[in-house]
């Protein structure tokens, strides 16, 4: 079985298609990989007056080590550090903090005042008059995760309307978030997050076309009727035909990641990985980094990438017509993300369905966060944990359903 | 060893009869499946190698269904398409070792059969060619190779001799007898002396059906004093085509021409000839020479 394996992915790889598609989407993924690194920008105000503008990686070194003083864990008293320093910014310059100023004097701690918008009490209450963070107290500032825990709370019952199991595990999973907050600056790291669901998105539409070819091409060009009357050319061909394509896209995929991260890496550094993502969405109770999301989102886009060549390799096994099997499969890659984006379903039956299809786990980061919108709960199950073993019953139904339809195939 | 066929039958929907309640054992030996284009063959060989299942009868090989031998059938086959592919990107050598792996041969044994295989079907020098690179010919002679190396017990061949020249065809079919001793060897073919020389039996299919079975000499001797030779004048072939059955003819000096025909009774200045198995072939296919001969005329 394994030798078969090793041929048919042989087979595979020396399609010059094959190795076409591969570059193309490994050129595409170094660009997204430096895409985020490239727009950030910090302007450094020298004391003659002159400014320095700096771009791309130098900028994202800059803007590290502008906010070096401020990384590590914000407690309490860091937060009311910072606090008072913006409220002596604020004092000096009468209230008129100009952009200059802000990059001057706030920058260092930007990302800890951005937090504290929830150390005001009662935030959601809709008597409550505008947020001022100047006349925000120390007292509040002090108490800033207890009060974020609170609006949080308020948040979960009012906004999002979670109610007994759901809040429930909500809660718990908010149990499991480290405090305090863990900071270091992130650059282009956001982006970056974001990026990994649209690789894994490309990688989808590549491994989809490669899989597309699998049985149908054979179907059509009559090769089919010679490796079918082999000894091994019926199942265990057919086993060996989607294992292949499987082993195929894991290597892919695991080679394009490693080339996203890799570049991420470089260009961003990897101090911001160790920030906890509170600092994106600050109510968000999702326990993990920066760099836990983008690991999770790779390993979600895994296990759906996976589900989809699975479900391409069935179509291809059924049909002779490999651009139909592509025509196909195209839309339901793109299904969740027009359902999600496009058509911005909100009924509970349609985003189950959206949460359940094969490619539904390639964009999974805005889930994963969880703070802003729908925390994703279907009553006591979190929607990401949906998405993965419905994937993971699908790469098997899927795979099954391939091999026995190849085995079946007739020969007309 | 046999593999018998036992009123087999394929339709397709809504009423077409590809192959009609067709029985015949294939003992081993060259069998060589005759039969004009739709008559039914390819589709009867498909069956014969599981790859197409029929509506009715059924095959077996020993006495076992060959659905039920499965692996163990298809272990000791060898097949030939009349139309196949390859994938493009294969050199000769890396395709018949792709192809020793899905006969379940080890990769030493595959390596001693692929050697003398590609010298048998003169493709040595070839061996590190793309596929996509050779001749329609050379193609056909990979094809030849790849349903050889797994030593086949039952070899089917579907039109093996088409696109290649008469030396190879010639080559082929010594290889082919040298093949055929103690295996059963079902070859399809349009080109009659192919399989004349060879062949153990011939089966004729017309429609779906099996019109003949026998020897070369037995279906020759069919039509013992039956063929006949004369040269006419052109302008009467439209009118002796309607009567006779004319299976060859040739443009003569001074607007004559000159007809090999079958008949019971000879027309007048013809001369008796020995009849060939093309002649039982085209007696059984007479339709395309009379359309011949009204576009001549």
């Amino acid at each position: 079985m394994f030798k078969i394996v090793k041929h048919e992915l042989k087979r595979q790889l020396k399609s010059k298609g094959t190795l076409i598609l591969i570059l193309i989407t490994l050129v595409l993924t170094a660009f997204l990989g430096y895409y985020p690194a490239s727009y950030q920008r910090i302007d450094i105000f020298e004391a003659d007056g002159s400014v320095q503008t700096l771009k791309g990686v130098q900028a994202v070194k800059a803007i590290h080590e502008s906010k070096k003083d401020f990384e590590g864990e914000a407690t309490p008293e860091k937060l009311l550090e910072a606090h008072q320093r913006y409220k002596e910014v604020y004092e000096r310059y009468n209230g008129e903090i100009t952009f200059e100023i802000d990059s001057k004097e706030l920058r260092p701690f930007k990302a800890l005042l951005n937090i504290l918008y929830y150390a005001q009490p009662d935030i959601f209450n809709p008597g409550k008059e505008g947020f001022s963070l100047y006349e925000l107290s120390s007292e509040d500032v002090l108490a800033f995760y207890e009060n974020r825990a609170a609006n949080q709370a308020a948040y979960f019952e009012d906004k999002v309307k979670l109610s007994g199991t759901a809040l429930e595990n909500a809660k718990s999973r908010e149990a499991q978030v480290e405090k305090p907050f863990y900071y270091s600056s992130v650059p282009g790291w956001d982006t970056a997050l974001e990026y990994v669901g649209m690789v894994a998105t490309m990688i989808a539409f590549m491994v989809a076309i490669i899989a597309a070819q699998v049985f149908s091409n054979s179907y059509r060009s009559g090769e089919d009727e010679i490796l079918r009357c082999t000894k091994l050319g019926k199942k265990q061909f057919g086993r060996a035909k989607v294992l292949a394509t499987l082993v195929l896209t894991t290597g892919l995929y695991i080679l394009i990641m490693a080339l996203l991260f890799g570049i991420n890496s470089a260009t961003l550094g990897i101090e911001g990985l160790k920030t906890s993502i509170q600092f994106l969405d600050t109510l968000s109770p999702a326990p993990f980094t920066f760099g836990e999301i983008w690991l999770q989102s790779a390993v979600y886009g895994f296990i759906g990438i996976l589900a989809t060549v699975s479900l391409v390799l069935f179509i291809s096994s059924k049909s002779k017509a490999s651009i139909f099997v592509m025509a196909l499969s195209i839309p339901l890659i793109i299904l969740p993300l027009l359902m999600q984006f496009v058509f911005k379903v909100s009924s509970l039956g349609l985003t189950l369905i959206s949460d359940i299809l094969p490619t539904s786990g390639l964009n999974i980061f805005y889930s994963l966060i969880g703070g802003s919108g729908s925390l994703g709960y279907y009553g006591a199950v979190w929607s990401p944990y949906i998405t993965a073993v419905a994937a993971i019953i699908e790469i098997g139904i899927f795979a099954m359903l391939a091999v026995q339809s190849y085995s079946r195939h007739q020969a007309v | 060893m046999e593999l018998e066929i036992k009123h087999v039958s394929k339709k397709y929907p809504p009423s077409t009869m590809a192959v009609d309640d067709f029985s015949v054992t294939l003992t081993p030996g060259v069998w060589g499946l005759l039969g004009a284009n739709g008559a039914g063959k390819t589709t009867l060989m498909k069956m014969m190698c599981g790859i197409l299942r029929p509506t009715g009868g059924k095959i077996l090989f020993d006495g076992q269904l060959i659905t039920i031998l499965d692996e163990k059938y298809r272990d000791v086959l060898g097949y030939l398409p009349q139309v196949f592919g390859f994938h493009q990107d294969f050199r000769v050598y890396d395709y018949l070792m792709y192809i020793a792996v899905l006969k379940g041969l080890a990769e030493s044994t595959a390596k001693k059969k692929i050697v003398p295989l590609l010298e048998q079907v003169s493709l040595t020098a070839s061996k590190n060619t793309l596929i996509r690179n050779l001749s329609g010919g050379m193609k056909r002679r990979v094809g030849i190779a790849q349903a050889l190396l797994n030593d086949p017990q039952v070899l089917i061949l579907d039109e093996p001799t088409a696109g290649l020249d008469p030396t190879e065809r010639i080559h082929f079919r010594k290889i082919l007898s040298a093949f055929s001793k103690d295996r059963i060897v079902l070859l399809s073919t349009h080109i009659v002396s192919d399989v004349e020389h060879i062949s153990k039996r011939n089966l004729i299919m017309k429609k779906g059906k099996l019109l003949v079975n026998g020897t070369t000499e037995e279906l020759v001797s069919s039509l013992e004093e039956k063929v006949w030779k004369c040269v006419i004048p052109a302008a009467m072939l439209e009118s002796v085509s309607k009567s006779l059955s004319i299976i060859n003819m040739r443009n003569e000096a001074n607007d004559m021409v000159s007809i090999r025909y079958i008949a019971e009774k000879p027309i007048p200045n013809s001369e008796l000839q020995a009849p060939h198995m093309e002649d039982v072939y085209l007696s059984y296919f007479p339709r395309g020479l009379a359309e011949e001969v009204s576009e001549h005329v």
